[in-house]
């Protein structure tokens, strides 16, 4: 896993357009290969951890409405015109996006191939880790992967 | 004003991409994959995902890091399955796991080169995916990721 202190992080109340532009500083790119943390660790009014914002789910946000309201929903018609507007508004905020940290969890002492199928049946990249109930770091499909060595060949 | 940017104008071209059998043993494509892995503060560097081909050389499919949480899932039903078989009454021909099985096929989700980003962002929120094969008709051209179009609409904010 990944300690929580090596992420970057937000505050819940920071806007999208925030959101994207402190998530495009973490990367740096070697071509088509692209390195950084794909996700973010949001931060409450106190300081505390209050969830995880993905790169996904920031996509995902310019759709939110949109996508549940209009069947016929015409995403090149929309599209720029939001990301423009994503420019002056700030009413979408990291915590209308961001995936709570009371979602899923596995805890410090979780087996691999049980924190396997956790990420499997969330559908998500990654998950708080507890230990004792407090948050500790974050296990992600990757960190699963590189320990994959032990298991095959 | 209007920027029409189109999937082929953010994606990954197939010729830049990684590439292996679908025969390859999950054991061996871990190898390949960890190729593109660099540990630096515990980030990747590189591809996290690589093109698959059948005996033909024909791509079917597109295999993920998700791929490997597949494979780890599949191990444990078959361990499952013969530890309770002492008398060796389960008879299973091949117990490797092979790209195939932990892939996802390309037939089952694509967008064309030609389309608006947006689409693309969209196709691949309503699927949960992260890499999308790119078509042109019906052949293969690229893949588009997440973090391209993250990029892409990044750049427009600027």
């Amino acid at each position: 896993m990944v300690p929580v202190e090596d992420y970057n992080t937000i505050s819940e109340n920071a806007t999208l357009y925030e959101a994207i532009k402190v998530l495009r500083g973490s990367f740096h790119r070697d071509g088509k290969a692209w390195y950084g943390h794909r996700s973010v660790i949001v931060l409450g009014k106190g300081g505390e951890l209050t969830g995880i914002l993905s790169l996904r789910g920031l996509l995902k946000a310019a759709g939110l409405k949109e996508l549940d309201s209009d069947p016929d929903f015409k995403a090149e018609a929309w599209g720029w015109y939001y990301v423009s507007r994503l420019r002056k508004q700030s009413s979408l905020r990291v915590r209308d996006v961001m995936r709570p940290l009371t979602v899923a969890t596995v805890d410090v002492g979780t087996g691999v191939s049980e924190v396997a199928v956790a990420l499997l049946r969330h559908r998500v990249n990654s998950l708080p880790v507890l230990k004792k109930g407090n948050l500790v770091g974050l296990v992600r499909t990757m960190d699963v992967f590189m320990v994959m060595g032990d298991f095959f060949g | 004003m209007y920027e029409n940017k189109k999937v082929r104008d953010i994606m990954v071209p197939i010729s830049e991409y990684p590439v292996i059998s679908e025969d390859t043993p999950v054991s061996g494509a871990v190898r390949i994959m960890r190729e593109y892995f660099h540990q630096k503060d515990g980030t990747w560097y590189g591809f996290q995902s690589v093109l698959v081909v059948n005996g033909r050389g024909k791509l079917v499919g597109i295999l993920t890091l998700r791929g490997f949480l597949k494979a780890l899932k599949l191990q444990a039903v078959l361990d499952h399955l013969l530890k309770g078989d002492s008398e060796g009454l389960i008879f299973m021909p091949s117990l490797e796991i092979l790209t195939r099985d932990i892939m996802r096929p390309l037939k089952l989700v694509t967008v064309q080169a030609d389309s608006d980003i947006f689409r693309a962002m969209v196709v691949m929120v309503e699927s949960s995916i992260n890499s999308l094969p790119v078509l042109a008709g019906r052949d293969l051209v690229g893949v588009v990721r997440t973090i391209d179009m993250f990029w892409a609409v990044g750049e427009f904010l600027d």
